[in-house]
């Protein structure tokens, strides 16, 4: 697979993936043959209608798909190396320590019977320390106490220290009164409330990339913004790259450096925000374009019609072919390739 | 001026609340006693006796018997709000001593066949829920099966016979031998053997309460693996599960730290309730290995028509459900948050 504008230092890249789900109805193929790259302190959309493979994806990338999903075929390359390949051990290792991930609905996301900062409190203690800037005290962390500190890290921290770094943690994600707010349970907290914890413990070990799978769809619209700033924020200060699944284009196209949009399990599109919003190439793009709300624009809006594809039940061509109003003899005989369009920017339809 | 936190206030109003429902239950027992045909002095002297009627009347008149039955009520309900119980009218003791004799060995035995399910009920569940239809899953269903359908006395005959008569393992009956006896601080022989020491007399009483308290508990055990494996299987496919693991919780402590917690509530339910059944439901077990407990002295206080003694007993068996629903109460705050008394 071509990489048009290969990033020097790809921090994930995955290439070839597939991913499926042994069901009685068949193989669900929920991953097919996707490809795409994320660079240091990006933040990639990954944009899809519901069902089409975007959490399968995730789940594939931290390892975690549940049985009897598995990944038939591909390679997720992290940081240089293959995750694919990774024991469990070494697995769990990466898993909330160096890729975090951010569920959708933080009501059932977070353990009701824990406090909350004992949540974030946990993933400390299980990749056995914080590292060590991240305290907040960069400065004070020189010198002799520093050095004493680092060293109490490296075995986890004192019961003081980690209470601090978990208030830290929660005043960053903008929860008011985290000094006695962290001894709450989550059902006290209103639903953004929640989502800002679970991005608490999502960044308290510093990860180098962030998965958030549609961080905001269980949250109201106002609410929904403040998130969404809020993971901005991250990475803008703390460089953590973002991998940001929605089904929502007009948040991917305000938040995100490049977008991928899925449909049933391929990435039909991908590239620069500002190209694909501008230069659509795939005939799925344009229609969730047309079908999304523009503030002034009082042309009604055009929903796609028709189904999303069976993925236990594939036919041959494009699977877009049936909803495609483009759609040609060719499109339902040969499944279409991926072809380039600009820079980093390509699409997988016939007609390009 | 003590001042009460409001758990403490709302548990203090549940304990008193206990008053009024003792007394209820009091009456409902004294009612049903005199309902029943016969009463102490002829169950005493036999049918077609000696005695002459004159004698059996002066005896009724002793114990009050000629009484009217709403003035010996009212006489027996003044007698227990001033915290007298009585004197039992076939042992010539006061009804308190005998009560405070036998439930030590009842609530021993009671905790012990708790013990023994849940030790037994809870990893079976676990272990089930984990692997759904392996070979444990179905060892589990089918002992859970045989666990709740077998009843308690055959169980226990067989135990008996395998355990006692064929291996000679374990004693046949009894709660410890008699030269074994630890020194009585508590009245539970197995609590009181390990506050003083004295391992001998450990020994003696583990081996006696192993029988009945494995026939009491099987039961339960079978009923706590079912509902542990059910909600288990719940909890396991929650999100904050599936969240646990992203942060990279190892796969035991998923298990321990963020699934069992959550799935032990309805278990706790479960256990309340059973817990008030093997208190109060052990009359057969304890006749069977003649466990000198509250059940048996209830049984046969029954056949002597020993009025004060079943009462006395029945009030403390309401009590206990009610102080076993407040402790599943208090429990269930600790592991459910949401939730306060
Ligand atoms: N455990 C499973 N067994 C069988 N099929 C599954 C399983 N989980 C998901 N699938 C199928 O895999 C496909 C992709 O599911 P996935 O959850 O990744 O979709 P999604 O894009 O995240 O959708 P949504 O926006 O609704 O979250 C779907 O067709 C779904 O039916
Ligand atoms: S390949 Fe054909 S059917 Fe598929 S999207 Fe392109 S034009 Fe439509
Ligand atoms: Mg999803």
């Amino acid at each position: 697979m071509a990489y048009p504008c290969a990033k020097e230092s790809a921090l994930l890249e995955v290439s070839g993936l597939y991913t499926v789900y042994p069901s009685a109805r068949g193989m669900v193929q929920a991953v097919r043959n996707v490809s795409f790259a994320v660079s240091r302190g990006e933040i990639v959309g990954i944009v899809g209608e519901s069902g089409c493979g975007k959490s399968a994806l995730l789940l594939s990338i931290m390892g975690l798909l549940p049985s009897p999903g598995r990944i038939a075929q591909g390679q997720i390359l992290f940081d240089g190396r293959n995750l694919v390949d990774l024991s469990e051990p070494a697995m769990r290792s990466v898993r909330g320590k160096e890729i975090a991930m951010v569920f959708q609905d933080p009501m059932t996301a977070l353990n009701p019977a824990h406090r909350v900062g004992e949540q974030i409190a946990e993933s400390l203690r299980v990749h056995g320390g914080v590292p060590e800037l991240a305290a907040g005290d960069g400065g004070q962390a020189r010198g002799a106490g520093g050095f004493i500190r680092r060293r109490l890290w490296k075995r986890g921290l004192s019961a003081v220290e980690e209470r601090r770094y978990v208030i830290e943690l929660m005043r960053n994600v903008g929860i008011p009164l985290p000094e006695h707010r962290h001894l709450e349970y989550p059902h006290q907290f209103s639903g953004g409330m929640q989502q800002r914890i679970m991005i608490a413990i999502a960044l308290a070990c510093r990860p180098k990339l962030l998965l958030a799978d549609e961080p905001t769809t269980a949250l109201d619209v106002t609410i929904q913004a403040q998130v969404l700033d809020l993971m901005e924020e991250i990475n803008r200060i703390t460089g953590t790259a973002i991998v940001l699944v929605t089904h929502d284009l007009a948040v991917a196209a305000d938040f995100c450096d490049s977008i991928a949009v899925m449909y049933a399990g391929q990435i039909v599109e991908r590239g620069p925000t500002d190209a694909v919003m501008e230069d659509p190439a795939h005939p799925y793009t344009r229609g969730l374009l047309r079908s999304m709300p523009v503030l002034g624009n009082r042309k009604p809006l055009q929903p796609i019609t028709g189904e999303v594809p069976d993925l236990a039940n594939l036919g041959p061509g494009c699977s877009f072919a049936p909803r495609c109003d483009l759609s040609e003899k060719v499109c339902l005989e040969e499944a279409p390739s991926v072809s380039a369009i600009g820079q980093g920017h390509e699409a997988r339809c016939h007609l390009r | 001026m003590i001042r009460l936190t409001r758990t403490q206030v709302k548990i203090a109003e549940r304990i008193l609340a206990t008053i009024p429902l003792a007394l209820g239950v009091a009456i409902v027992a004294f009612v049903f006693m005199r309902a029943m045909p016969g009463d102490p002095v002829d169950i005493m002297m036999g049918e077609g006796a000696w005695t002459s009627e004159e004698e059996m009347a002066a005896l009724r008149d002793e114990m009050g018997l000629d009484e009217p039955i709403h003035a010996q009520l009212w006489a027996y309900l003044k007698r227990v709000l001033a915290g007298d119980l009585g004197y039992s009218m076939i042992r010539s003791r006061p009804v308190a001593e005998i009560i405070r004799e036998a439930l030590p060995a009842t609530i021993e035995l009671a905790v012990f066949s708790l013990l023994f399910a849940l030790a037994v009920g809870i990893p079976v569940g676990v272990a089930s829920a984990l692997k759904p239809n392996s070979f444990v899953d179905r060892a589990g269903a089918s002992l859970s099966l045989l666990g709740v359908s077998l009843p308690a006395f055959w169980l226990g005959i067989v135990g008996v016979l395998i355990f006692s008569m064929t291996l000679g393992w374990l004693p046949t009956s009894g709660r410890i031998a008699y030269d074994a006896q630890p020194a009585h601080i508590t009245g539970m022989v197995i609590l009181d053997a390990i506050i003083t020491g004295n391992l001998p007399a450990l020994g003696n009483a583990l081996k006696h309460i192993c029988l009945p308290a494995v026939t009491l508990g099987l039961g339960v055990a079978a009923v706590v693996a079912r509902v542990t494996r059910s909600s288990m299987l719940d909890v396991i496919s929650a999100d904050y599960i599936q969240f646990a693991r992203a942060k990279g919780v190892p796969e035991g402590e998923v298990t321990r730290r963020h699934a069992l917690r959550n799935a032990m509530i309805p278990t706790v339910t479960l256990v309340g309730l059973q817990f008030g059944s093997l208190l109060g439901g052990n009359m057969i077990v304890e006749t069977i290995f003649g466990w000198p407990g509250l059940g048996r002295v209830v049984v046969d206080s029954i056949f002597a028509r020993d009025y004060p003694v079943v009462q006395a007993s029945v009030m403390v068996y309401a009590l206990t459900f009610v102080l076993i629903n407040l402790a599943t109460d208090i429990i269930y705050t600790v592991l459910d948050p949401k939730i306060s008394l």
